[in-house]
């Protein structure tokens, strides 16, 4: 992305010799990028980059790294992470900041994107392999009862819907789970088939059946 | 008063040393009396003072600093009570810190002070900067900057001794920091967090070897020191030319609010 204009050159937390020779202390700031994110202070501290060897500050980092990578992907929609592209597939723009010339490299993606793995905030797909991963920014339960109670509210409940229906039909485009990937749609509707609210219906196309 | 000659001439001179010694100690026990009965309408008027105007104390970083220096004046310690402190000098100044209201202020300051310092261990490694506290304190506390001084950190900060925490002012070339871990900071490592505090945070090795004349073993050991021991400083690993590592408590850091 060429987003790094003039806005993010301002955001370098790189010193600045002041005439007397001693350095000024300018604030690490929140940067908010051309497409309106913005990003916390800490993605311009160079050090965020690098997976620090102290345990706590470790932990630390990971909680801020798997906050931003949410909120971000929330931001942009976005649903996937390529932990096995050397820049992060989808997610490079927050993996990397080219303002300070920081990224965060390969098998530092691949450790965080395992803690995530755990923590159910990421989920292989396809299953079983360790590269590519749906984001839950919203988890699939959520998406389900929110497709639910749409489904309720504008009284098609008992009729039969396609997968596309819900994602891209005509009603879908003010939702939130507008052109939700049909692999997330499936196992969201699955949360709902799981507590009896829904039945997949197989035909021509794949069809949902809601109660 | 003229000395008379012969035996007489010296008993009344005695009698009369007894009669001033008498007479002086009349009136040092009444100006005693009348000391205490002036402290004790000191005191009186001291809480009514504090009663009548403890918003204004709590709001007013100068008044509050005023307030404590006439307390002091007479003995008084208007921040101990609630009987965290139970160090034998209880009693008394036990009952003034709950008489003036301003135990349960500074016991609330105290908890946030933990709070801030708690909730930012992780980034900074337990140093924290006094301002930055002082900011975050405010903020916490939804009141403008100015109504804290770093004099209340250091009164909260006193109260937390009997726990144990080990929490500290440290002063560090001209920087103070609370300090919220109990390992000792060593010389090295005072050094290091100076010259970070000159820098914006930012420590290159090299450039430290050649400031301090510390060899190459010496610099890596500190630096190590404060980022895998002491989680004071943060490694930056792409850094060009060299080892660098960075002290977040030693940056000012702008959140989004």
């Amino acid at each position: 992305m060429e987003s790094a204009s003039s806005k993010s050159v301002t955001n370098q937390p790189t010193p600045d010799k002041a005439s007397n020779g001693t350095v000024s202390n300018s604030p690490l700031r929140p940067y908010t990028s051309s497409s309106g994110f913005t990003y916390p202070a800490i993605w311009s501290f160079p050090p965020f980059f690098t997976l620090q060897p102290n345990p706590q500050t470790f932990a630390h980092q990971l909680t801020l790294w798997t906050r931003l990578i949410l909120s971000w992907a929330k931001y942009h929609r976005v649903f996937r992470i390529d932990a096995g592209a050397a820049d992060g597939g989808d997610c490079r723009e927050v993996l990397e900041n080219k303002s300070i010339g920081r990224r965060l490299l390969p098998t530092s993606i691949r450790q965080l994107v395992s803690s995530m793995e755990k923590e159910g905030l990421l989920s292989p797909d396809p299953p079983r392999q360790p590269n590519t991963f749906l984001i839950y920014w919203r988890k699939p339960e959520e998406w389900g009862s929110m497709i639910y109670d749409w489904v309720i509210e504008n009284g098609m409940g008992g009729s039969i819907m396609t997968f596309y229906e819900i994602t891209d039909g005509d009603m879908a485009h003010t939702t939130e789970f507008h052109q939700l990937p049909p692999v997330l749609l499936r196992r969201s509707l699955e949360t709902l088939v799981k507590r009896g609210k829904a039945q997949i219906v197989k035909g021509e196309a794949e069809g949902v059946k809601f109660f | 008063m003229r000395r008379g000659v012969g035996i007489s001439g010296l008993s009344r001179q005695s009698a009369s040393t007894a009669q001033y010694a008498s007479l002086s100690n009349t009136i040092s026990t009444q100006q005693i009396t009348d000391l205490k009965a002036q402290l004790e309408s000191f005191r009186t008027a001291l809480i009514t003072f504090s009663k009548a105007h403890n918003a204004d104390i709590k709001k007013d970083p100068a008044l509050r600093h005023q307030f404590q220096k006439m307390c002091a004046a007479i003995g008084v310690d208007p921040l101990v009570g609630g009987g965290a402190r139970g160090q034998g000098k209880t009693g008394l100044s036990l009952s003034w810190g709950d008489m003036l209201g301003m135990s349960d202020w500074t016991y609330e300051l105290a908890v946030q002070v933990v709070d801030v310092c708690v909730s930012n261990r992780d980034r900074n490694g337990g140093m924290m900067e006094m301002n930055d506290l002082l900011k975050k304190l405010h903020r916490l506390r939804d009141e403008p900057e100015g109504t804290l001084s770093p004099e209340d950190i250091g009164r909260a900060i006193k109260i937390l001794k009997p726990l144990g925490a080990g929490y500290e002012i440290v002063q560090v070339s001209h920087q103070s920091y609370v300090r919220s871990v109990a390992s000792e900071l060593d010389t090295d490592q005072a050094t290091l967090l100076g010259c970070a505090g000159e820098r914006a945070g930012r420590l290159r090795e090299r450039e430290m070897m050649a400031l301090l004349g510390w060899n190459d073993i010496r610099t890596r050991s500190a630096f190590d020191a404060m980022v895998k021991r002491d989680g004071l400083a943060w490694v930056d690993e792409q850094a060009e030319g060299g080892m660098e590592i960075w002290v977040p408590s030693t940056m000012t850091w702008e959140e989004a609010s």
